[in-house]
């Protein structure tokens, strides 16, 4: 008998209406900023003989907010040029990511950033450079 | 042979309107001729065990069997729980008479046997079925319990899942489908178990106050009373005559 109305307090937690938004993963995702912009620079590459100036724009994913660890790519639109591309870390293994754009000194670039793992993109932040 | 089922039994103050029976095969003699003649009387008693009688107020047996000077006599038949049956009897000399006597319960005796039946079935119903009430309800919240432990967990472990997937879709799937049916599941099996663990504590209740009540209830108990008359019938023959013994039986508990 007591062992069944201590019972009786139980679940009461569970039972909370409220669905979990910690995992940066969800689109419904309400914690901490996962994006961290690092700022954006120039950068001339080497193609064969030409060399091309490219605006870079970096930024580090906090992946110490996620709930456990998982390998991840970055979903990234420029909102003024709209074209989307996916971004494996740069370098491999690590949280930082470059994206690269033709060079538009003075102007601020925004970005909308998305964590993605098969093919599906969790919530957006968005994160503005000027070079 | 003469049976004397269906004779009056009569207060043992009746003895002289004792029914006088004539034995069937035998002629009731019409002077004292042969008055030293003795006969014999043989009984067949219902009950069979237990029965005593008085003859002619004088000596207290419960032989089957005996012999008896021709001519009346008068007896009481008594056994426990039955009616004195007082009655006289004739015997004829040099005969065996077989005697069959059914004596019926006394009224005091049915009347106990009703209470005794009404305070057992009091005794059965104010405890034997809240017993079963409450170990049905008891089950039923064990079954409960169990059940919504089970919800519980597979509820817990949903939200453990969420936290270890990295695809938007099975989060967004995990949230909107399975969640919410592991809640409804968890509400359901907690109702169910608020309402089984009442029931339960309301029969226990009552079993506990039936209990309580039942063992003030006084279980009825027989006084045969016809047997403290009969006792007092006997009486003692002395060189004068004889007394009267009476007796008075109080049970001290």
């Amino acid at each position: 008998m007591v062992a069944l109305l201590s019972l009786s307090g139980c679940y009461k937690d569970a039972l909370d209406d409220r669905l979990p938004t910690d995992n940066p993963f969800d689109r419904e995702y309400d914690g901490p900023t996962v994006f961290v912009s690092e700022g954006t620079y120039t950068q001339v590459t080497n193609i064969g003989p030409v060399s091309v100036l490219r605006q870079v724009i970096a930024f580090r994913v906090r992946s110490e907010l996620f709930l456990s660890p998982t390998p991840y790519s970055v979903q990234v639109r420029d909102l003024q040029s709209g074209v989307t591309e996916l971004l494996n870390a740069d370098p491999p293994g690590s949280d930082n990511f470059k994206f690269f754009r033709e060079p538009a000194p003075g102007q601020s670039i925004c970005l909308e950033l998305r964590l993605s793992n098969n093919q599906a993109a969790a919530g957006p932040t968005t994160i503005c450079a000027t070079l | 042979m003469i049976a004397l089922r269906g004779i009056v039994g009569k207060e043992p103050t009746g003895l002289l309107a004792a029914l006088v029976l004539v034995l069937v095969g035998t002629t009731l003699p019409t002077s004292g001729a042969n008055a030293q003649e003795t006969g014999q009387v043989r009984f067949r008693f219902e009950p069979p065990q237990g029965v005593s009688y008085v003859v002619d107020g004088k000596y207290r047996l419960s032989d089957r069997e005996i012999t008896l000077q021709e001519g009346r006599h008068n007896f009481v038949f008594w056994a426990p729980e039955r009616r004195m049956l007082d009655t006289a009897l004739f015997v004829v000399g040099g005969q065996t008479q077989d005697v069959r006597l059914s004596l019926r319960y006394s009224l005091e005796y049915v009347e106990h046997r009703r209470a005794l039946e009404r305070y057992e079935k009091q005794q059965r119903y104010s405890v034997l079925l809240p017993s079963i009430a409450t170990f049905a309800t008891g089950t039923w919240a064990t079954v409960s319990a169990i059940r919504m432990i089970r919800h519980g967990n597979v509820l817990r472990d949903l939200k453990d899942t969420y936290a270890t997937l990295s695809d938007p879709v099975s989060i967004a799937r995990l949230k909107q489908q399975d969640l919410p049916e592991a809640r409804s599941d968890l509400r359901s099996a907690r109702s169910g178990f608020y309402i089984s663990t009442g029931l339960f504590a309301v029969s226990t209740a009552t079993v506990m106050y039936m209990k309580q009540r039942s063992g003030t209830r006084i279980k009825p108990e027989f006084k045969d009373n016809e047997g403290l008359r009969f006792n007092g019938l006997v009486w003692a023959p002395g060189e004068h005559g004889g007394t009267w013994a009476t007796g008075l039986t109080y049970i001290i508990r």
